[in-house]
């Protein structure tokens, strides 16, 4: 019962209660949405648990976890992307460029996942996972220059739009840095690949601490709004 | 050979150790500064648009002054014509009354009617010069204007109002006074023009560190939601100049309850944001 109490599945499952308790009401839909992200993403967390085991025990591609994130990948993609819409959407017709980054996204998925991984879905779309950081750190600096452009001025410290985009932005630009090393890794011993944990670790911490007090945010806004 | 090779593998390690942590290190420090330039932007977007808002109410202070002298030095022109041109030539014509001597009966109660007559709209003029008047105002000070400027509203019949002082009279300043004059001038034309009041409660209230002036009529009163452009422009007036004193309007009335308008004005603040003396306008 102890081997389902990580740091993913402990962080990823608080940061869906926080989301529950504080978004479950909000009368805005996107952000509602992510409660049911962040459950997918919890139960994809504790389900592959077992997974791990049976990998470590016979590490064939067909026993790996990879299939699952694989999937996972177009969940993040969708939700994420989703989001961005809507914060960008306050400051400018933000569909063009959302949709040409899915367009981009499902292009290179499916090419990484049936001409570059030899085991298909077995393998995991690292190239992807790095296009997806990549749109995403993008989209976060254009929210952060709409939000500095923007005439009308909002205290950052209770913004939950600033603290969604600032988590997503760090988890984002330093998961880059992890599967760029991951790609290097691969073929190192197990000693090496230990510091990518202890960066996705703190990587992860840092995105849903950030997640969870946007949500108190919000639900403090929507408070003060509707007095 | 063997010792070679560990020590290679170990040295490889130890790199790659080291360009991890560098790289993330970047990595992590990348959007930190980014996030810490985002923080100070926004601080300093909002020190712009407080001093944007500050000229812009500066501006309007700058304004309202300006419109409140123009309005006072009209007045005041408007008070010397009356004072000086019409009430003597009035004396005048009242004076060559007196010294027509006719035989007829009917002509000389006549002639003594005009009389009557033309001394009352010599008196009523005088009185309409003084209330006009800065000087006046600022030579009587506010509670004896307001006394007399309650005696004459009384004597015209138009409504029974009722003074009361309180508390110690202190002086305002010339300049706060003469504002709170036209406050009451303004309320009290609000009142006979829309209020059908018969009544009028005038509360002058003097403590230590508040004064209040308050009018009080039994009129139809209003839904404050639902006040026409004339009587919104009117209230709207008194609370742009009592702002200018550095005082608060507030306005209270509901349909058939009548309508307090009370001023409240600390006499010890300072009037304006750039350090103007609280006793003048310029």
């Amino acid at each position: 019962m102890l081997q389902y109490f990580t740091l993913y599945t402990v962080t990823e499952t608080t940061c869906f209660i926080i989301a529950l308790i504080f978004l479950i009401k909000d009368p805005d839909l996107t952000w509602r949405i992510l409660i049911l992200f962040l459950l997918i993403t919890s139960l994809v967390e504790i389900g592959t648990v077992p997974m791990i085991k049976i990998y470590n025990k016979n590490p064939i591609p067909q026993n790996s976890d990879a299939w699952v994130y694989n999937i996972l990948l177009i969940f993040q993609m969708g939700f994420c992307t989703l989001m961005f819409e809507h914060l960008l959407h306050k400051y400018i017709n933000s569909r063009p460029a959302i949709l040409t980054g899915l367009a981009v996204f499902f292009i290179v998925y499916m090419y990484e996942m049936f001409s570059l991984n030899p085991h298909g879905i077995y393998d995991y779309n690292s190239i992807t996972e790095t296009l997806m950081s990549v749109l995403f750190i993008l989209y976060s600096l254009f929210f952060y220059y709409l939000l500095l452009k923007d005439e009308s001025y909002i205290i950052l410290k209770h913004s939950a739009a600033f603290w969604w985009v600032t988590g997503t932005l760090f988890f984002y630009f330093g998961s880059i840095a992890c599967t760029l090393f991951y790609e290097i890794l691969k073929s190192e011993p197990k000693s090496n690949k230990v510091y990518l944990s202890y960066i996705s670790d703190i990587l992860i911490v840092i995105l849903y601490s950030c997640w969870s007090y946007s949500f108190i945010c919000k639900k403090r806004s929507t408070q003060i709004s509707k007095a | 050979m063997l010792e070679l090779f560990i020590y290679m593998q170990k040295t490889v390690d130890t790199d790659i150790k080291s360009l991890i942590i560098i790289t993330t290190l970047i990595f992590l420090i990348a959007p930190a500064f980014i996030l810490l330039y985002v923080l100070v932007y926004n601080q300093r977007k909002k020190k712009h648009i407080e001093e944007k808002q500050r000229l812009k109410s500066e501006f309007q202070q700058e304004l309202l002054k300006t419109q409140i002298e123009v309005q006072e030095q009209t007045l005041t022109n408007i008070s010397r014509e009356i004072h000086d041109n019409i009430t003597q030539v009035l004396s005048f014509v009242k004076l060559n009354l007196a010294m027509i001597d006719p035989d007829d009966e009917h002509c000389k109660s006549k002639i003594n009617e005009s009389r009557e007559l033309v001394a009352q709209t010599i008196n009523d003029l005088r009185n309409l010069s003084k209330s006009l008047s800065f000087e006046h105002i600022v030579r009587l000070g506010l509670v004896k204007t307001l006394e007399i400027e309650a005696e004459r509203i009384n004597s015209s019949g138009l409504i029974n109002t009722q003074l009361t002082v309180e508390g110690e009279i202190y002086s305002l300043g010339e300049q706060r006074e003469l504002v709170l004059f036209r406050i009451f001038q303004e309320a009290l034309n609000n009142t006979l023009k829309h209020s059908g009041a018969k009544h009028l409660k005038i509360n002058l209230q003097y403590s230590k560190l508040i004064l209040n002036l308050t009018l009080e009529d039994d009129g139809v009163g209003f839904s404050p939601g639902l006040i026409d452009d004339n009587l919104g422009s009117g209230l709207r007036n008194m609370q742009s100049r009592a702002a200018l004193i550095g005082a608060v309007a507030t306005i209270d009335s509901l349909p058939d309850k009548g309508c307090c308008i009370k001023v409240t004005l600390n006499p010890f603040e300072q009037l304006y944001d750039n350090g103007t003396p609280t006793n003048s306008f310029g």
